[in-house]
């Protein structure tokens, strides 16, 4: 076996990997308008609120990620 | 009659956490070599994987320290949940990164991996020493952490310095025989009651103390507003801006975190890891439980300050629960002291049985063996230092997230840039290192309001980056394939290359 056997694939970068920095944008760019206690949703501070929420989307952010990773063959059982 | 049976199903539950451990190598023999001690033999599937890294990302900290800052200072305390979530975003696309390029090449943690890429074994020696002074405050501050939890929940019974030992003798029970699987074994039995006893937690309290959520938040609203905004409650300076560069800095941070690496590397494949990136967020939900209750503990257990207050969650426990759910509730935040701890232990063995006494000839037939050694020498060290000068290391503690960052132009950055040169990395290392050190003990962390850690990040990556247009070019005649970590996939039924090792 050679030192490297494969074809190495230059692969460019996928739009869908974007997705990832939307945890950031939803902790952190938006903070400023965030900071607030009022107004409360379901009795949480708007702070706490927001980040519960931001937390709720991190998941979202990596599966649409994901998705876009898979529309071009990558991914999936036995890649 | 509280106090026996809390301890009684403490102990029960102690021992049960060792039994499991060593269950999980059950039927593998003794051999199988570093590998699978150290990574599982890259074989954990979604499940474990996601069990393991919740498992020892979910630290005594979560307990202890995220329900006393919420009792202390309110909203900065979010960061955690923060720099969490953006990190395993991130690791959708480092985990596979690593996972791969450790897969190809045979290796087993960080350090490894900064040899193979700049071609220089001492070099891995260098950042397994680095990352020990790191990693040894976590160790310690697992096993105090783990200390006051069974002192108070067992009403005393097991004092401080029995409780310090018995966290060390419950994780070196089972993590030197089996490594990462065991690890990964006993976090299933600690997210379970993780999950369960928080869950139950985050209904209960209200329900005790207030008469149910809407009356609970209605007061915290209502008279603790201050806590509930950055830069909260007498926080010295935690605002904003400290909020926004600690989640930068950290969520990097986290991604090249020897343990969180160690948790990478145990994938069966890639895809695993990218499944996990997507399950693994929601761990984090569990986070604000912690943090409620430390704001809940405002109103009912008032005037806790210093250490004390990271006792705030156990004090609603003790006061409000029966003894054998008290003794539950410690057996969870006991093994979120256990489960990090023994991969702790696990990641130092590995860094120096591999690295560095791996990297003298006479010693790298028996890498395993070293490792093992050195997880019990690594945990002794930190016990020992515990009882007889615990400030060494909490004073260590302090600069050691924002230390460990520095790693990540030398790993992230070199293993997709293959102009940066080892010396450019080293100089970038050790100016933000030094920085970090400057600041942090000379009181100045926040510098500006911002994370001293991020600051010595840039200074770093600009060091780096200058000396590798202005300095000596690098004569490395390999391909970019075999120092890159080009392509995160790794081909199907491909054998993994063999190295010395036993």
């Amino acid at each position: 076996m050679g030192p490297y056997p494969h074809p190495v694939k230059q692969r460019p970068r996928h739009p869908a990997l974007t997705w990832l920095l939307l945890p950031y944008v939803l902790f952190l760019a938006v903070l400023p308008a965030a900071n607030r206690v009022a107004p409360t949703v379901l009795g949480l501070p708007f702070l706490f609120f927001w980040m519960l929420v931001a937390t709720l989307a991190t998941p979202l952010a990596v599966w649409l990620a994901r998705r876009g990773d898979r529309a071009r063959g990558r991914g999936g059982e036995g890649a | 009659m509280n106090a026996t049976v809390s301890t009684a199903l403490f102990g029960g539950f102690m021992v049960v956490t060792v039994v499991l451990g060593l269950l999980a190598v059950r039927g593998r023999g003794s051999g199988g070599g570093l590998a699978e001690w150290s990574v599982g033999g890259r074989s954990l599937g979604t499940v474990f994987i996601w069990v393991l890294m919740a498992g020892e990302s979910y630290t005594s900290f979560s307990y202890l320290g995220a329900a006393g800052w919420g009792y202390n200072f309110g909203a900065p305390v979010l960061y955690v949940v923060a720099y969490m979530s953006c990190g395993y975003a991130l690791g959708y696309v480092v985990g596979p990164m690593l996972w791969a390029y450790a897969r190809r090449h045979g290796l087993v943690g960080i350090t490894d991996i900064v040899a193979h890429r700049y071609r220089r074994p001492w070099l891995g020696a260098a950042v397994a020493v680095l990352a020990t002074v790191c990693l040894l405050p976590y160790i310690q501050l697992q096993i105090t952490g783990m200390g006051v939890v069974v002192s108070t929940i067992s009403y005393g019974t097991i004092s401080l310095n029995w409780a310090y030992f018995l966290g060390f003798a419950v994780t070196c029970g089972f993590v030197v025989v089996s490594g990462l699987r065991g690890s990964a074994w006993v976090s299933v039995l600690k997210d379970v009651l993780v999950i369960a006893t928080l869950g139950f937690l985050v209904v209960y309290v209200p329900l005790h103390y207030f008469g149910g959520y809407g009356e609970f938040l209605h007061r915290v609203t209502a008279e603790k507003a201050q806590w509930l905004t950055f830069p909260g409650h007498g926080s010295g300076g935690l605002g904003q801006v400290w909020f926004v560069t600690t989640t930068v800095v950290n969520s990097l941070t986290v991604v090249i975190f020897p343990t969180t690496v160690a948790g990478y590397l145990g994938a069966r494949n890639a895809e695993a890891l990218r499944r996990n990136a997507m399950y693994l967020p929601f761990y984090n939900v569990l986070l604000f439980v912690p943090m409620l209750l430390g704001l809940a503990a405002l109103f009912v257990v008032p005037g806790l300050t210093g250490a004390d207050s990271n006792l705030a969650l156990f004090k609603l426990v003790v006061d409000s629960l029966p003894a054998w759910a008290v003794g539950l509730i410690g057996v969870a935040a006991a093994l979120s002291s256990i489960v990090p701890m023994a991969v702790f232990m696990l990641v130092i063995g590995t860094m120096w049985g591999r690295s560095v006494l791996g990297a003298v000839p006479r010693l790298a037939t028996r890498q395993k063996l070293w490792s093992q050694v050195v997880v019990v020498a690594a945990g002794a060290l930190a016990l020992v230092l515990t009882y007889t000068a615990p400030n060494t290391l909490v004073r260590l503690s302090l600069i050691s997230y924002e230390g460990m960052a520095q790693l990540v132009p030398m790993l992230l950055l070199g293993l997709v840039w293959r102009r940066l040169t080892w010396l450019a990395a080293v100089s970038g290392l050790v100016a933000g290192f030094a920085l970090v050190c400057v600041l942090v003990f000379g009181g100045h962390d926040p510098v500006w309001g911002m994370n001293a850690g991020l600051v010595g990040l840039a200074v770093n990556l600009a060091v780096a980056l200058a000396v590798t247009w202005l300095g000596p070019r690098e004569a490395d005649d390999r391909p970019d394939a075999e120092v890159l970590a080009v392509d995160d996939e790794f081909p199907e039924g491909e054998a993994e290359p063999v190295r010395a090792s036993s």
